[in-house]
């Protein structure tokens, strides 16, 4: 019996150590569970019937949580939450503005006001409100199926719109091939994927100019006639080339920058522009501005453009028939642009606002008054009684009568 | 969070309570310290991987059998590199010259030493490490430690990318997005680890 247990207990001693090791080195791999997250936007169909019985209208004043276009009226200030509707603030002292209230229109992105009708898209469809009175504002008409591009079917029975959304996966892997392989499509996908939300996606823009109503979306001029402001009638339809940004009307000529090039129209007959030259050696990725002789294009690298530069380019406009590039001058990261009289103001992002003196444009780079370097900013107005600079921290407005000193009055902001 | 709150004050309770019944027992409270170097191998997901353990195991002795206290150290994995704080338990069979003893590691890897930019930073993780060796004591009270282990590890990589500038998407916040950003990769690691050490005790 004896040697029979010693055998026994060695044959154990002996299987563990030789197996333990073995179990130890073999059983046991890395476990690896990787989670994605990431913006994105996603389809939303909407039914034609559906859309037209939401709530449309004003309701009471609401605090900003993420703005979008604004537009300049008198005493008021209109300011787009994107998708949700109109902010309506009492800009009557820029010092202290009053957030007035709020009018609720789906899927709206621009606006613009004309003789106390104001103008705004709503998915497919052009709405007008009286908003003369901003304590009753009321919806005066409706101008259907404008904005045929959302359609999704040949019946106009159903359109899509798309929701930006947040996105989560796990996914559990163990192989270290594919997980390298797997993190370089995501990466490509997500830089690649950048310019589908936010403010570069299929937005409208409008102006209006000499009577008539224009609205952009990327590749088409949308023209109605507004000469009745509270019967906004739709005209026709112009197409433009793809990738069309923004629209700045000036002296009986419209001014469209797309990311291709700056198109300048003819709208002596404002129903029916006339295309006069495309200057398209610029990449322009934001407002273009204008005076009687000059183009101030801003070209900005980044996902939303296809360039790698970061310029203010000054274009020659006196034959518009023939623009002539004049000079480029290299910026940090411009977007929007705002013109008054020999100011020219330059939104540089992260960068903060930037003043020039353009009285002598060859030499625009030498004449810089003022850099405000801590106030993130997008877009620029210079309004009647205010210099009016959005960013991603709200609106703020500068008295700007002393050009080379600009002075803070106020700022609203956003609650995210 | 809670997970490393919830073991913080376990830890706490039990060192407590062993260091009540030394005390209430009437002993001379006996510190004790086990220090090792030593080699972490595992494979990776497709490779062999060799890492680098230090660790320093400071406890009181409850008894003969039994020692508690805290182990603190630095784990250099290949890819990164993790400051371990645990709970420690040594349970010995003394036996002389060569005494052989069970260790329990139980704690968390904190990721202070990795340098953390806007778009990629570290996580911590809990550990857990039992260790099975001997106690070879040589002139005096001097004793040299040979032991081996499981270490399993969690860490977390994040690697995000920022939104372009000027873009506001919506919606704005979303718990599980950091403000500002447009995209985050999470790989949550398990490593797993054959812990191989080499020490002295004081």
């Amino acid at each position: 019996m004896k040697p029979t247990m010693l055998s026994t207990f060695r044959w154990k001693r002996t299987f563990i150590a030789a197996f333990l090791p073995a179990m130890l080195f073999t059983g046991c791999s890395d476990q690896l569970e990787t989670t994605y997250t990431y913006r994105t936007q996603v389809p939303v169909y909407m039914e034609v019937d559906a859309f037209r019985s939401m709530e449309v209208g004003a309701t009471l004043a609401k605090p900003l949580s993420t703005t979008g276009k604004i537009y300049v009226y008198g005493d008021y200030l209109f300011i787009n939450e994107p998708q949700k509707g109109i902010h309506i603030i009492d800009n009557r002292n820029p010092s202290s503005p009053k957030n007035l209230n709020f009018i609720h229109i789906p899927g709206n992105v621009d606006m613009a006001v004309n003789s106390g009708v104001l103008y705004a898209d709503s998915y497919i469809d052009l709405l007008a409100f009286d908003v003369s009175n901003p304590q009753d504002i009321t919806l005066v008409e409706r101008v259907e199926n404008v904005f045929p591009h959302m359609f999704v079917d040949l019946q106009q029975k159903l359109f899509v719109a798309y929701k930006d959304t947040v996105v989560t996966y796990t996914d559990s892997q163990r192989d270290r091939w594919w997980y390298y392989e797997d993190k370089a499509t995501f990466n490509n996908g997500s830089s690649n994927g950048g310019p589908s939300y936010g403010q570069g996606g299929s937005l409208a823009r409008f102006t209006l100019a000499r009577g008539h109503l224009y609205a952009v979306d990327q590749n088409s001029l949308r023209l109605f006639d507004v000469k009745a402001a509270d019967k906004p009638e739709f005209v026709s339809t112009i197409p433009l080339g793809w990738g069309i940004e923004t629209i700045f009307p000036f002296d009986h000529k419209l001014f469209v920058g797309s990311t291709t090039g700056m198109h300048i129209y003819d709208i002596c007959n404002p129903a029916s522009p006339q295309e006069m030259a495309v200057y398209s050696h610029v990449t322009a990725c934001d407002p273009v501005v204008v005076n009687e002789k000059y183009a101030f294009v801003t070209l900005r690298s980044g996902n939303l453009c296809q360039q790698g530069a970061d310029l203010l380019e000054v274009i020659d406009i006196q034959d518009p028939y023939h623009p002539q590039l004049l000079k480029s001058y290299p910026m940090q990261n411009p977007h929007g642009l705002g013109l008054s009289g020999d100011h020219l103001y330059v939104c540089e992002g992260a960068y903060g606002l930037k003043s020039f003196k353009v009285a002598d444009v060859m030499n625009i780079n030498d004449n810089m008054l003022e850099h405000l370097k801590n106030k993130k900013a997008i877009d620029v107005i210079p309004a009647d009684k205010s210099l009016i600079v959005t960013g991603p921290e709200g609106i703020c407005q500068y008295d700007y009568s002393t050009p080379d000193k600009l002075k803070l009055l106020s700022c609203i902001s956003t609650t995210n | 969070m809670m997970r490393l709150l919830s073991l913080s004050r376990l830890v706490a309770i039990l060192t407590g309570y062993s260091l009540w019944s030394v005390v209430a027992c009437g002993q001379p409270v006996r510190f004790t310290n086990q220090t090792e170097v030593g080699l972490l191998s595992g494979s990776g997901a497709l490779i062999r991987q060799i890492g680098f353990t230090l660790q320093a195991f400071n406890g009181v002795r409850l008894n003969e059998f039994a020692e508690l206290g805290a182990t603190v150290g630095l784990d250099a994995y290949p890819e990164v590199k993790l400051l371990p704080l645990a709970f420690g338990w040594r349970g010995v069979v003394p036996a002389g010259n060569v005494s052989p003893f069970l260790g329990l590691d139980v704690g968390y890897g904190f990721d202070w030493l990795e340098r953390e930019t806007d778009t990629d930073w570290y996580g911590g993780g809990l550990l857990f490490n039992p260790s099975v060796g001997i106690r070879i004591q040589s002139k005096g009270t001097d004793r040299f430690i040979l032991s081996l282990g499981y270490k399993r590890q969690h860490y977390s990589a994040y690697t995000g990318q920022l939104l372009p500038e000027g873009v506001t998407p919506l919606p704005q916040t979303d718990p599980s997005l950091p403000p500002g950003m447009a995209s985050l990769r999470k790989d949550a690691h398990t490593l797993q680890r054959m812990s191989v050490r080499l020490g002295l005790m004081f």
